[in-house]
């Protein structure tokens, strides 16, 4: 950009255009080819050409170096001061980076989300159409999805759920992994607020979020050995010489030393009790939560370099400073289960839920065997302590509470299956005394109560009189809430202890008044609150020790809330119709019949199988379209994926705004029709020459001197350099050719590699270079076929240094080749296409133009160019005689004009006829297909033969044009004479592009002429394909291959 | 490299030259004002400067019409030292001509130099009398590539091959025509690629030898004056006698093995191909043909010796001076009068009708062009069937 002076979010220009119309296009053009700068602003996405003949505007627009075009955006103010007009200008979050986007599709092969579009489908991240601009692709989000807001830890249910339907099962798990250490647990146990909010259970009942949690968490455990080892998240992590010490190894606990270890920090968990797991280790019943995938989950924390050291409580906390840990965190929960204070409350068979569940669990005996036990509560615990108690044989369980059953704190489903068992309840009903004979407990005297609810954690009730009555129990068990165990905290120490017995500190970050010392979820909460509690408190504990080790204040950045997605009732509708979902019920957690499942503590719920998995996966509405399954941000070599971005915010000062849009102007704002283009032309014309600006002519000039030459050969990131030995080629250039500069860089197409080529020009004073790189760049042009950003390398050396860069495609031509065959091979021929291109370098005058190009005293002023130039770009001068010219800002450099040219004057920019047939005999064709590919049609082909890492599915080499169009007979004879076995030409189909009647006259006086020299169809064919359609493009060439082994 | 252009030098007299520039004055090129100047280059080798003088464009530029060498008081043999040129800049220095047409006839001329290739260019002949084994072969040469390529343009190729072997017939000769007959390879030798011109008269050779004609004809003056003078000079003789088409169609009529109607066909004039008339001396028998065929023959201001060049040749390095040759050229046939213009060169044909087929002179240029043998074949007696 031109502005780069000022500050990246606040900008000056000349003019700020706002809309996205024909005349805000035209105007911005006009202004910027008037030497103006200009920011445009336009709530478009894209913009899309409606015709062939327009799409070079568009290009222009979008590639033009005093444009800057603001799209997803809108004004958010505008004010004039001193005659200086500043807006105040936000975009949309921009998924993708345009600046980053190779166009390569990489992304849509990834992405599990299918929308239905007529008889097909797309995608959440589209491609951009044949006649877009820019050439970027589109994700689809229009928010995060009501689940992932809802879960504390972001979950990306609407995601693994998407994976699932694709039966991606180990990517599902994965992306589960990256927010939850404890997928088997939480898959099982959570408490599942997604499922709450879920769109669904507006239309029927919520997805089984949970379950299909845990089907992927069951699949991953079957699959143990095949996942990658957990050691591999810690792979790349430098050690950064702190250590953390966490107390306590339950969800917060070990979810904050995973995090840590990540981080690099040492971590040691202390755990008093000689299991790990905390509450849910022993204090969730085994036949909910099963011991071993409490272990395999803890195990792979371990394994990553956590040190777990058991039965070892904590007692002096002052201590562990002193033996030399930077941090610790305090996550000793809530293991003190609470009493009432009433009379009978200290006999011996009167137990606590956590006594008991402790035991259990620890597998200590404990017989109930014809006892009729009562438990006093009503939350999960109590239902817990109840389910538990049946499966020690107990005679009769019965549970009492405060509340009536729809008051009580204990899940419904978690009610159901306790009643279903064969718990009874009394609901409603204070506690006066635990009754006893002869020192055992005989019963609980109870007096029934209008219960209203806890008003500063007292009941408000009222008793109801002449209710009083006793229950009759052997064994009664309080559950009726738990606190944290402060044993191990002095009283008077420097860490606070709040009123309600638990530790003071911030809850959001975890300090507390000692310095170094964090404590989270439940030591601070107080009450037992839900494993994605703690998991979530975890991870901000964590966050917040590594700041505090990093030497970063407490305080976070504030956070950015994506906008959560709420469908209102039309778009409800809406979205129900394009899935065609009907309504229906949620699949149904198998479980164990009632009469075996008493027997023992074995789990009772079975998980869903596969097929049930995939029904109830179906279900999801894909509220946010874009599930943020984040499957695409590794595929994208580019790394040009941000599923964070937020809206941007930037000023733009501008010494006129002009309104082109079709909303009405502000007040004061100069207007132009949207659809008027004149008037943009005339406006254009005015404002040029009020600034007195001049138009600035992008044209390179020539070289001077002898030539200092630079290589750069690309790595791809490694798609070539696996194949080719860089540095060998690098070493044989250097010893053919006299060159000042040889350099690998890891991908030439990205910015950074623009950059770091554009620094070299400078630094080693090269004044050109050779780029072995890949695909379409071996034709070093401007194109409307190219995407923008396979330019953006060219850009950076020809635009911003203006110094010729020749372009050589060793990917396709040598990498892909002999991928998997021969490396040397491949190696020697990158070398032999390099040395063309540095032979070009040294021997041949650079072209001053990208564009098509006339050579006067060749030109026979016949017209035939004009004809057959789609987008009038050529025509023909009359002054005194007939002259044909080449408007420079309109030609795409397609070729079609070289290719009827009958003396070769009109040639393509740089890739003139010689420089094919050079090509041709550089990529060897003797006994290959050579397939002469469009950009657009052809351009299926290599990209996803290459992108899938399949072969060829000729024995074919490539020659990219640009367009079919530019295809003449004289390439192919020049193939044949070369001993190619076959030629084939991929070009657009029918009507999608206008040069195809161009391609298909060419094509058809080739087969006449191929006829005449006995070359049949067999060995001349003329493939036309929809760009994108990589299996039409396969299916063609297979076909082909069967054909040309007939022959 | 001094070495074989100091031979040049000698073999084709160029050594010789007064630098009186006689040569200039006439070349088209430089009368139509291009740099091109055949007294400058034989100067520069002359005078040492060789090895700039082998990748410069002046090697490739020459009309070959061979004008210069008629005037040169020194008798330098200019074409041939150009031709010679070309060979030593495509093989010492890789240096290469502009091909015209995209290179598509240079492709084909190459791949029929290639081992393998088997034609498939017969496609033209029902309908004619053909012989298997008859004393004398048609030598097509290109004709039958010309009709896809020169198609928009209108350009006469298997119509020509055709009214020959009419005619042909018409006298009693029923011809053979050679289906794995490969183009002369002329136009290679002047692009200098004399290993590719090698290949291709070793196959036509080869082929004529074991023909068992007494006799090879042809409609093209390249092909003739190929087969006639440069097989023998480079390759080897192909032991047939060699005619142009015009030659045998002027003896028949003269001895009545022809009769053509001799109704009044209009007013024409007569085009000399460089070929033909320069480097053959065949300058009458076209003209008694036409003649013996009733046609009224008006002479352009240049004519016989003196004729104009169609413009360009080989194929190679056609642009605007070349068009204003063919300009002046078309303008000095449409100021004879005539009603058509006859070639007897099917290049000329393609050359003129090119010229004429630009929007800014079609109409001040406009003017029917055919073939001689085309022509002539319309005044066949049992014409009727063919147009």
């Amino acid at each position: 950009m031109s502005d780069a002076s000022r500050s990246p979010e606040s900008y000056r220009a000349d003019a700020l255009i706002v809309g996205g119309d024909e005349a805000a296009i035209k105007l911005a053009l006009e202004l910027a080819d008037g030497g103006a700068t200009v920011h445009h602003v336009t709530t478009r996405t894209s913009f899309t050409a409606p015709d062939w003949e327009s799409r070079p505007e568009l290009i222009r627009l979008t590639r033009h170096p005093r444009i800057r075009t603001w799209l997803e955006s809108d004004l958010t103010g505008l004010d004039r001061t001193n005659g200086v007009w500043k807006a105040e200008i936000v975009q949309a979050p921009q998924y993708v980076d345009a600046d980053l986007c190779t166009a390569c599709g990489r992304c849509v092969e990834k992405c599990p989300v299918t929308v239905p579009n007529g008889d097909s489908h797309t995608h959440a991240v589209t491609a951009p159409g044949a006649l877009e601009a820019p050439t970027v692709y589109h994700i689809h989000k229009s928010g995060i999805a009501p689940c992932q807001d809802a879960c504390p830890v972001h979950q990306h249910a609407q995601g693994y759920i998407a994976l699932i339907r694709e039966r991606r099962y180990a990517e599902a798990y994965e992306l589960i992994k990256a927010d939850n250490p404890f997928p088997s647990i939480c898959g099982r146990i959570c408490i599942h607020y997604c499922e709450q909010e879920c769109t669904r259970g507006r239309v029927d009942a919520p997805v089984a979020i949970m379950a299909l949690k845990r089907f992927v968490a069951d699949w991953a455990y079957e699959h143990r050995d095949e996942l990658p080892p957990p050691e591999k998240a810690i792979e790349d992590v430098q050690p950064s010489g702190k250590r953390v010490a966490v107390i306590g190894a339950g969800p917060a606990g070990l979810t904050a030393a995973q995090d840590l270890v990540r981080k690099g920090h040492a971590v040691t968990v202390f755990e008093a009790l000689p299991v790990a797991g905390g509450m849910l280790r022993v204090g969730v019943p085994p036949f909910r939560l099963p011991h071993e995938v409490i272990e395999w989950e803890v195990g792979q924390i371990v394994a990553q370099g956590v040190e777990l050291r058991l039965n070892s409580r904590v007692d002096d906390i002052g201590k562990l400073l002193e033996d030399g840990y930077d941090a610790i965190f305090i996550a000793t929960g809530a293991h003190r289960a609470k009493k009432l204070n009433i009379p009978g409350a200290s006999l011996p068979e009167v137990w606590t839920s956590l006594e008991l569940l402790r035991k259990v669990n620890l597998g200590e005996p404990v017989d109930l065997s014809g006892k009729h036990v009562l438990i006093l509560g009503g939350g999960n615990v109590a239902i817990d302590v109840a389910r538990t108690t049946l499966r020690l044989g107990a005679k009769s369980v019965a549970m009492t509470c405060l509340e009536r059953p729809e008051q009580m704190p204990a899940s419904p489903w978690e009610l159901e299956a306790a009643r279903y068992e064969g718990v009874e309840l009394y609901p409603g009903r204070t506690f006066k005394e635990i009754t006893s004979a002869n020192g055992h407990v005989t019963g609980v005297r109870c007096v029934e109560v209008d219960f209203r609810g806890f008003v500063n954690g007292r009941p408000d009730m009222d008793e109801l009189p002449g209710t009083e009555h006793v229950l009759p129990a052997d064994v009664v068990i309080f559950a009726i809430g738990q606190g944290p165990d402060l044993s191990f905290l002095p009283e008077d120490g420097p860490i606070g202890r709040t009123r309600r017995g638990t530790v003071e500190a911030d809850p959001e970050t975890g300090t507390t008044a000692m310095k170094g010392v964090f404590a989270g979820a439940d030591a601070v909460a107080g009450g037992v609150s839900f494993a994605i509690d703690a998991i979530a408190a975890g991870h901000r504990v964590a966050e917040s020790i590594d700041r505090y080790l990093r030497g970063l204040p407490a305080e976070r950045p504030e956070a950015i809330t994506p906008r959560r997605v709420e469908l209102s009732d039309e778009e409800l509708k809406a979205r129900l119709a394009l899935w065609g979902v009907n309504p229906g019920q949620r699949e149904k957690m198998p479980e164990v019949p009632l009469e075996t499942r008493l027997n023992g503590m074995a789990e009772v719920e079975l998980g869903y199988d596969e097929e049930t998995a995939l029904r109830e996966a179906e279900r999801c509405l894909r509220c946010g379209v874009c599930s943020e399954c984040m499957t695409c941000v590794p595929a994208c070599p580019a790394n040009a994926i941000d599923h964070r971005a937020t809206e941007r915010h930037v000023t733009v000062e501008a010494k006129a705004v002009i309104w082109a849009d079709t909303r009405p102007a502000p007040e004061g704002v100069r207007a132009i029709a949207s659809d008027e283009v004149g008037s943009a032309h005339m406006l254009a014309a005015r404002l040029i020459e009020e600034w007195n600006l001049a138009p600035e002519v992008f044209r390179r000039p020539r070289p001077n001197g002898a030539g200092r030459i630079g290589l750069f050969l690309c790595r791809c990131g490694g798609v070539i350099s696996d194949v080719i030995d860089l540095e060998q080629v690098a070493q044989a250039m250097g010893a053919g050719f006299e060159l000042a500069h040889v350099q690998i860089v890891d991908f030439a197409c990205h910015a950074d590699g623009a950059d770091a080529i554009r620094d070299a020009f400078t630094a080693h004073g090269l004044d050109r270079a050779v780029l072995a790189a890949c695909s379409c760049c071996s034709l070093d042009q401007v194109c409307t076929s190219c995407t923008t950003q396979r330019l953006r390398c060219k850009n950076a050396v020809l635009k911003e240094l203006r110094l010729p860069l020749e372009m050589v495609n060793i990917r396709e031509h040598a990498a892909f080749r002999y991928e998997g065959t021969d490396n040397n091979d491949a190696t020697l021929l990158a070398a032999d296409l390099i040395a063309v291109g540095l032979a070009r370098l040294q021997g041949v005058e650079w072209p001053a133009e990208l564009t098509a190009t006339i050579a006067p005293e060749l030109c026979r002023d016949c017209g035939d160019c004009v004809e057959a130039c789609g987008i009038q770009a050529l025509r023909i001068v009359e002054n005194g005689r007939v002259h044909v010219e080449v408007d420079s800002a309109l030609c795409s450099g397609c070729g079609a004009c070289a290719a009827v040219c009958p003396t070769g004057a009109m040639q393509s920019g740089e890739v003139t006829d010689q420089t094919l047939g050079a090509m041709l005999e550089a990529i060897r064709p003797a006994g290959k297909w050579v397939m002469f590919t469009c950009n657009w049609g052809g351009y299926t082909g290599p990209e996803f033969a290459g992108r899938d890492h399949r072969a060829w599915p000729l024995d074919a080499v490539e020659i990219r044009l640009m367009c079919a169009g530019r295809f003449h007979a004289g390439l192919a004879l020049k193939a044949f004479a070369l001993g190619a076995k076959g030629v084939i030409l991929i070009a657009c189909r029918e009507n999608e592009c206008h040069y195809n009647a161009q391609a298909t006259m060419r094509f058809a006086q080739t087969a006449e002429l191929a006829h005449l020299l006995g070359i049949g169809p067999d060995r001349l064919r003329m493939i036309q394909i929809a760009p994108g359609d990589v299996d039409g493009f396969l299916e063609e060439m297979v076909a082909g291959e069967r054909y040309g082994n007939d022959s | 490299m001094e070495t074989t252009l100091e031979q040049l030098l000698v073999s084709t007299h160029a050594n010789a030259c007064l630098s009186c520039g006689k040569c200039t004055a006439v070349c088209p090129l430089s009368v139509q004002g291009s740099s091109f100047s055949p007294r400058r280059l034989v100067e520069s080798v002359v005078q040492g400067d060789g090895a700039s003088t082998l990748g410069s464009d002046w090697v490739w530029e020459c009309l070959g019409c061979l004008a210069c060498t008629q005037v040169c008081p020194a008798n330098v043999r200019f074409t041939a030292f150009v031709r010679d040129l070309r060979l030593e800049a495509h093989s010492a220095a890789g240096a290469n001509a502009r091909c015209t047409h995209s290179g598509i006839i240079h492709g084909w001329m190459h791949l029929m130099a290639s081992d393998g290739t088997t034609l498939n260019r017969l496609d033209w002949t029902d309908g004619l009398r053909i012989s298997d084994d008859g004393d004398t072969v048609y030598f097509v040469g290109c004709l039958p590539f010309y009709d896809p390529l020169f198609k928009d343009i209108g350009a006469e190729g298997t119509d020509i091959a055709r009214a020959v072997v009419r005619i042909l017939n018409a006298i009693g000769v029923e011809p053979q025509v050679l289906a794995d007959e490969v183009c002369c390879g002329h136009d290679l030798l002047w692009s200098g690629d004399e290993e590719g011109f090698r290949k291709l008269a070793g196959r036509n050779i080869e082929l004529l030898r074991s023909s068992g004609a007494k006799r090879v004809v042809t409609a093209c003056p390249e092909c003739a004056y190929a087969l006639k003078v440069e097989y023998p000079a480079y390759v080897g003789d192909t032991n047939l006698e060699v005619l142009h088409i015009s030659q045998l169609i002027a003896d028949a009529i003269e001895s009545g093995a022809l009769s053509l109607k001799s109704d009044d066909g209009g007013t024409v004039t007569f085009h000399d191909s460089c070929w033909l008339g320069r480097y053959q001396g065949l300058y009458e028998p076209p003209r008694k043909a036409l003649s013996g065929a009733g046609y009224k023959l008006v002479e352009m201001a240049d004519h016989h010796g003196e004729a104009l060049c169609c413009g360009t040749g080989s194929w190679i390095e056609c642009g605007a001076v070349n068009k204003r040759i063919q300009v002046e050229r078309l303008q000095q046939a449409v100021a004879t009068g005539a009603d058509v213009l006859v070639t007897a060169c099917p290049k000329c044909q393609i050359h003129f009708r090119c010229a004429q087929d630009d929007q800014g002179v079609r109409d001040r240029l406009s003017m029917e062009i055919r073939d001689l043998t085309t022509l002539l074949a319309e005044k066949l007696a049992s014409d009727g069937a063919e147009h």
